[in-house]
């Protein structure tokens, strides 16, 4: 039994530490290294956009609009706030309900789950073949703005 | 076959390799750990393809996860805090487990983020998780660490305690 409550004792300390070292060394968000050098395979044809730009405009409220191409279960368990859904395997379907959104001077920011997700390059390319000119790919996505700590929200119909 | 199983036995409470578990269980987590720190937007992608933890539990998750080795490792290496250590990298092994092994069972074929390289998640990869789940188990089984700190701070308390009595 001491022993046991030994143990337990000693685990609450190495999981209080690690807390503790995890959050002191946590990186700010003008560290967060983007996930992959590379661009995927299937890389779109629309520039893409860093994390600090995105939030950049994003607090300007720079006539941007972020685009979420994940599947809509995935953007309601969370997106960045203010993303809309638009799944790329519904594009067709959805694009006409979404369309009005999409000002003339609106840039859209397309993010999906990161820098081995190829959904927001396919999207883009999709976009752009609307005859939107001002779409950018934001291939850090999701994972790198939980990774900064900017603000999120979930639920929704998407 | 009692001559098996009393090898199997002295195997199980053998503190030599209790050592050697401690050892190389500790020098691949603190090298687990550490290719994961600095690195949280890489973790957390990782984190949510394996699509088991909810949303707002993956960042605290992702920056603490690679300290939570580290310094298990660490103890463990040192044989500080050896059960507490040993017990700690027995859950995080059994959590890699069921992860591990519901992605294998949906066929995901996802990057294992064990040790910040590309590996993608195979039955060999969570037999590796298997053995060390089973090293863990190990250092558990037996009496306090072998040529271990634990060892040589209870010998310095008993011998302080001893010495005050005798003043006494």
């Amino acid at each position: 039994m001491r022993r046991l409550l030994t143990t337990l004792t000693g685990m609450f300390a190495i999981l209080a530490t690690s807390i503790t070292l995890g959050f002191a060394f946590e990186p700010r968000a003008s560290e967060v290294r983007p996930t992959a050098v590379s661009q995927p395979a299937n890389a779109a044809r629309a520039a893409s956009i860093a994390l600090f730009e995105v939030k950049e405009k994003m607090d300007r409220k720079d006539g941007v609009l972020l685009v979420d191409a994940r599947p809509v279960e995935d953007y309601r368990t969370g997106r960045i706030k203010g993303a809309i859904s638009l799944p790329l395997a519904q594009f067709e379907e959805r694009y006409p309900q979404v369309q009005s959104q999409f000002l003339a001077d609106t840039e859209l920011i397309v993010y999906c789950s990161g820098s081995s997700c190829g959904l927001s390059s396919a999207l883009a390319d999709a976009l752009l073949a609307k005859g939107h000119s001002r779409v950018r790919v934001f291939s850090g996505g999701w994972p790198e703005w939980l990774a900064a700590g900017y603000p999120t929200e979930s639920g929704g119909s998407g | 076959m009692n001559r098996i199983s009393n090898v199997g036995r002295q195997l199980l409470f053998s503190p030599k390799l209790a050592l050697i578990c401690r050892i190389v269980l500790g020098l691949t987590f603190v090298f687990a750990g550490w290719s994961k720190i600095g690195h949280p937007a890489a973790v957390i992608e990782n984190v949510l393809s394996y699509n088991i933890l909810p949303d707002y539990l993956v960042r605290p998750f992702a920056l603490i996860l690679p300290w939570l080795e580290v310094v298990s490792g660490l103890l463990l290496i040192s044989g500080l805090l050896t059960y507490s250590a040993g017990a700690m990298l027995a859950v995080l092994n059994l959590t890699f487990l069921i992860a591990v092994g519901v992605n294998l069972l949906r066929g995901s074929s996802i990057d294992c983020g064990c040790f910040g390289q590309s590996e993608t998640l195979s039955w060999w990869i969570f037999g590796r998780d298997v053995v060390y789940f089973l090293m863990s188990c190990q250092i558990l089984a037996t009496s306090r660490g072998f040529l271990s700190l634990d060892n040589v701070l209870l010998t310095y308390w008993h011998g302080r305690s001893d010495r005050s009595l005798s003043i006494d």
